[in-house]
């Protein structure tokens, strides 16, 4: 059996990257030989897919029925400003020790010209707050009069999908030929997202023209890496360097913690499922 | 006086050596001033007691003592030296008391009585011999076994050439005082005489100075050596080969004459050409027919002799009378002469009408003219290069034929006894029949009909000659078959696999080497080899010892190497921080160019196998189908220095050759970057279906619902758009995309697109434009599409690009990778990006 006294989680390096992304790099131990392969790319895979965050779902811009049309007097064309959304992070305003569990709500955006649209310029409910004020949105010129108005949620992943997952097979089908122009990786990936309560959501409200819809995977953590090194060739004991990058909605150290959470509890519920069925 | 170790070599020079300087090779003196160098027996060694005999091959005298300081008499050295006249040399043997070693260095002698040619200029082609003269191989051949003749005037043979007494007594020669005996001394005497100052100091001045004062008069042309005159010295024979002037051949007679025809007409024109001597010009024949020999009563001396030669002799006489100057302008003035004719010649070719049978008569007549022409003028261009050749090494075409022939020290050419039999090397034997042949011959230049060294007859003289020459050509170049059993001669011994210099010189076992095999090393920086570790460990034990004693781990040699036996953790460590800054030398086997062999830094692998950077492998001509390669570990601060300075192969980036780059990806490499930048439209056969995919950019929802029904059935998804490459990136890790997945990103600079042909057209056409009210305007292209502001001219562009993340994570690896290499190391980035 694994001798517990030499496990390790240490933070070794944090820091703050350019435009607000956060840096961190782990040592994490210690394993026996192909341990640490199995952790790391398990770890990896929940930082990168199951951080629940904010997310802007669809966007109503005033004047723009797709999102390949253009506004009058603004330079930058729809699609440029939907990007540039895209490139705002918000957090809940909460206590740290409080649990976030959902949230749906609007955020706004009204500025007339001339002058810049930052993501400082958006209206939000009292309990979002917005960590990259300095995101440029759109420019305006003169007479130009921006207005727009997006559906703001905040996702869990694991909550979900312990809700949803008995619709798999048929909500895939559904999204496939619904969520038309949204950016779209069903035929790539179906990830577990599409059969959720958002789906549903879409449907009810596709009926509104002028919806633009966004990214439907919150990505809080950008970039994970692991490299394994060996501790103790002898013994074949090895350890895992975890560099993990996020766009600054939250920190590194929980995003370890509460990846490493989520693991458990998958792994867990198995082990119940199969001591039962024995 | 070579007993040292290993004498310090500056350089090896291969060329002709002069008769002279063989001599000087091997020259050795008693304390007496008596040379012994001379090989005169042709006995090698007592069969029974294996002794070597006197004068022979073997010989003590000659070569040096067999036993270490101990004479032939039995007698060792000892350090008082009871006679100063014989120092260091025992009295009644004379064999000088050294170290036997001295037997491997030092030659001996065999003074040819007769010239012969050296057979490796008669025989290789093209022969340099051949070119010098202007003769036909079969011409050359048959003088050199005495079948032909040549017609040597009188000058030739009675007086030798101021050039061949320059080449055979070179100046250096004049400067080596300490060698100098009372014999040489004669040769420096005229030099000091005022009366011909430009000319070379040689036996025959002080000759003809001497007779010249004596009788006070000069001598008739004829017989006098006027070579030497400053006056006549236009008079000298200028010789044109081809053309016949000097040497006339015996065709005339007969052009199969054998030797005893040869034999009579000798004689017939031997006492044709007599000149007379005073005392006999009232014989009425001489009286009208010819000059008189001298106007000196004195005792008849026969300068006469046989006017036709043969042999090495004649090519000797001919060679050292050459004025190769001359000769080369006189070659310069030919070929100028006629390429004009040539000239003239194709002119008229050019004019010559082929409608007409009798120009094409004259066409096909002249054509064979220029091409005989042609062949002339390529001779006389190879023949002027031979010459230039001559000069620059500062050689004589003389010294191609052999006057002393350089005995191989009997160190190398061993007689032993093994188990009784006796073993004898192939030269031996060669060297014996060659001294046996050469005691038949007579030593002099000028043969009178009456000589007795003719042993009464031409024939045999001849016959000699022939058999000699044979015998250096066995010994040089041929070898012979004896007793069933083919004899190695010296160029054997040379070339070839198996000869010197590619197995003893060339090839020859390196110490601080391995070899092993080689396979891929991806991760490798380009001055990086991988060392397997139990090698490095073997290569660098002597650092390592080094290493572990100055740390104060060990404090003897010992202790280190169990230490290194039991590979503790502290010799990698060690070995680590000695290979940080120790360059290997990687080689692979046929090392054809100066790439063949190059520096790397080593790191330690695990594994038998080396590692090599697989940009390098051309440079090697090597794959990893179980080549091998050999490691050679450079030992001094300064070969590392200039390893890492000459051969890193990090400065190798160009050919040498031809200033290709060096380092291009092949193979993998190529399906790499094939496999991560295509992308999954390349599928898809039709074009339309990428314009459809366009087309739907614009259009209204509904259509585009209906549209993309049909699109997902091609699996693509469409209209994927990101407005920087690390969104991209994270889209990836996450799963969303695959490498070939079309996206749509913003970027501003420049794009190089490949296209095949077929599709340019479509790539360059505008499909879309729009402009709207405001006056913004969109283009799009089937790749690209841009935004324009409305202001026309300081609007800002905003352009959209087609690609794939294949494509964008291969421009992140070449232009972005460097940047964040401050931040990050990349390496571990595109471990994670090739891990998926």
């Amino acid at each position: 059996m694994m001798k517990t006294h030499n496990l390790f989680v240490s933070c070794i390096e944090s820091r703050v990257q350019d435009q607000g992304s956060l840096y961190a790099r782990f040592h994490i131990g210690t394993f026996f030989r192909g341990q640490a392969l199995t952790f790391g790319n398990s770890i990896r895979r929940a930082l990168l897919s199951e951080m629940p965050g904010f997310l802007m779902t669809d966007v109503r811009i005033q004047g723009a029925t797709h999102e390949f049309a253009v506004l009058p007097d603004v330079e930058e064309t729809v699609l440029e400003i939907l990007l540039n959304l895209k490139k705002t992070v918000f957090v809940p305003r909460i206590p740290k020790n409080q649990k976030f569990e959902t949230f749906q709500g609007f955020g706004f955006l009204k500025n007339n010209g001339p002058g810049k649209v930052r993501a400082a310029d958006i209206r939000l409910p009292e309990t979002v707050q917005c960590v990259s004020p300095e995101v440029h949105i759109a420019t305006l010129t003169s007479g130009a009069e921006l207005s727009l108005r997006f559906n703001l949620q905040f996702r869990n992943f694991s909550q979900l999908e312990k809700r949803e997952g008995t619709f798999k097979s048929k909500t895939v089908a559904q999204a496939k030929t619904e969520d038309g122009n949204v950016q779209d990786t069903t035929n790539e990936l179906p990830t577990l997202e599409k059969n959720s309560l958002f789906f549903q959501q879409l449907q009810n409200k596709r009926n509104s023209k002028d919806q633009l819809f966004l990214d439907t995977v919150p990505m809080p953590v950008q970039k994970v890496n692991y490299v394994i090194k060996s501790l103790n060739a002898k013994n074949g004991s090895e350890y895992i360097i975890l560099e993990i990058w996020t766009d600054g909605s939250l920190y590194p150290q929980e995003s370890v913690e509460f990846a490493l959470r989520n693991l458990t509890d998958l792994f867990f519920q198995f082990a119940n499922i199969s001591k039962k069925s024995n | 006086m070579s007993t040292r170790k290993s004498p310090f070599f500056k350089k090896a020079e291969i060329s002709l050596a002069s008769p002279k300087a063989i001599e000087i090779w091997t020259e050795r003196y008693f304390p007496n001033g008596q040379p012994i160098n001379e090989v005169t027996s042709s006995e090698t060694v007592n069969y029974k007691t294996l002794k070597p005999e006197p004068h022979g091959l073997f010989c003590q005298t000659i070569f040096g003592p067999v036993v270490d300081f101990t004479c032939a008499c039995g007698k060792k050295a000892t350090k008082l030296v009871k006679n100063k006249k014989f120092r260091g040399y025992c009295p009644k043997c004379g064999v000088e008391r050294t170290s036997s070693r001295v037997r491997r260095y030092r030659l001996g002698l065999i003074k040819l009585k007769q010239p012969v040619a050296h057979s490796l200029y008669v025989s290789h082609r093209p022969s340099p011999l051949r070119l010098c003269l202007g003769w036909s191989t079969k011409r050359l051949q048959a003088v050199l076994k005495a079948v032909e003749f040549c017609y040597l005037p009188l000058i030739f043979t009675t007086f030798q050439s101021e050039r061949e007494c320059f080449s055979f007594f070179p100046k250096s020669f004049l400067l080596l005082r300490s060698q100098l005996t009372q014999k040489n001394e004669v040769f420096l005497e005229p030099r000091s005489s005022g009366f011909n100052e430009n000319l070379s100091s040689s036996f025959f001045f002080k000759e003809k100075k001497r007779s010249k004062r004596k009788t006070g008069k000069v001598f008739p042309l004829r017989t006098s050596p006027r070579l030497f005159h400053k006056k006549h010295q236009k008079n000298r024979p200028r010789l044109v080969f081809n053309h016949g002037v000097i040497e006339a051949r015996l065709y005339g007679i007969a052009y199969d004459a054998t030797w005893p025809k040869v034999e009579e007409f000798q004689e017939f024109l031997f006492y044709l050409w007599e000149q007379s001597f005073f005392y006999e010009s009232s014989i009425p024949y001489y009286a009208f027919a010819k000059g008189v020999k001298s106007y000196k009563e004195e005792i008849p001396k026969r300068e006469q002799s046989y006017a036709l030669q043969t042999g090495g002799l004649a090519l000797q006489q001919i060679l050292s009378h050459h004025d190769s100057s001359r000769f080369e302008y006189d070659l310069i003035y030919l070929s100028k002469k006629v390429s004009m004719i040539l000239e003239i010649l194709k002119e008229n070719m050019a004019s010559l009408n082929l409608d007409y049978e009798d120009d094409q008569k004259e066409y096909k007549k002249l054509l064979s003219k220029v091409k005989k022409l042609d062949l002339l003028l390529l001779k006389w261009k190879r023949q002027r290069e031979l010459y230039r050749d001559f000069e620059v090494g500062k050689t004589q075409p003389a010294w191609m034929i052999l006057n002393n022939l350089p005995v191989l020290p009997p160190g190398l050419r061993p007689i032993t006894s093994i188990g009784g039999l006796v073993v004898a090397s192939d030269i031996n034997s060669f060297y014996r029949k060659i001294i046996i042949r050469n005691k038949r011959m007579s030593p002099r230049n000028n043969l009178g009909i009456f000589d007795t060294t003719l042993g009464g007859s031409w024939l045999s003289w001849c016959y000699n000659l022939r058999q000699v020459q044979e015998a250096v050509d066995e010994l040089l170049r041929t070898g012979s078959v004896d007793a069933g059993r083919p004899l190695k001669s010296l160029l054997d011994g040379l070339k070839g696999k198996k000869g010197r210099f590619r197995q003893h010189l060339l090839g020859k076992r390196v110490d601080y080497s391995g070899r092993s095999v080689i396979v891929v090393g991806p991760k490798l920086k380009l001055h990086q080899c991988g060392l397997p570790k139990e090698m490095a460990v073997e290569l660098f034990q002597p650092f390592i010892i080094q290493q572990l004693r100055l740390q104060g781990i060990v404090f003897t040699v010992t202790a280190a190497k169990v230490l290194i036996a039991d590979r503790k953790p502290i010799v990698w460590s060690v070995l680590g921080e000695i290979l940080k800054r120790h360059p290997v030398l990687l080689n692979r086997a046929p090392t054809l160019h100066r790439l063949g062999i190059q520096a790397f830094l080593p790191r330690l692998v695990e594994g038998k196998a080396i590692l090599l950077h697989p940009l390098v492998c051309p440079a090697f001509n090597a794959d990893f189908d179980g080549d091998q390669m050999a490691v050679h570990v450079p030992l001094s601060a300064k070969t590392r220095a200039e390893a890492l300075s000459l051969l890193w192969s990090r400065n190798q980036l160009l050919a040498p050759s031809s200033g290709q780059p060096q380092h291009l990806p092949t193979q993998d490499m190529v399906l790499g970057f094939y496999y991560l930048t295509c992308s999954l439209e390349k599928t898809l056969k039709r074009v339309d279906s990428l314009v459809s995919s366009r087309k739907l950019f614009f259009q209204s929802s509904f259509f585009l619902k209906k549209k993309n029904e049909e699109t997902l059935k091609n699996s693509i998804p469409q209209n994927l758009y990101f407005s920087e490459f690390s969104q991209v990136k994270t889209a990836y890790d996450i799963g969303n995309l695959t490498l070939h997945t079309p996206i749509w990103v913003k970027w501003t600079s420049c794009v190089q697109t490949f296209v095949p042909e077929r599709h340019s057209r479509l790539k360059e056409t505008l499909l879309e434009t729009r402009l709207t009210f405001s006056g913004q305007r969109q283009t799009l292209f089937i790749d690209t599409c841009q935004f324009f502001s409305p202001s026309f001219f300081f609007g800002k562009k905003v352009r959209f690009i087609r690609t794939t993340p294949g494509r964008i994570f291969m421009h992140w690896c070449f232009f972005e990778a460097n940047a964040e290499m401050s931040s990050t190391p990349t390496s571990k980035e595109k471990k994670s990006l090739e891990k998926k």
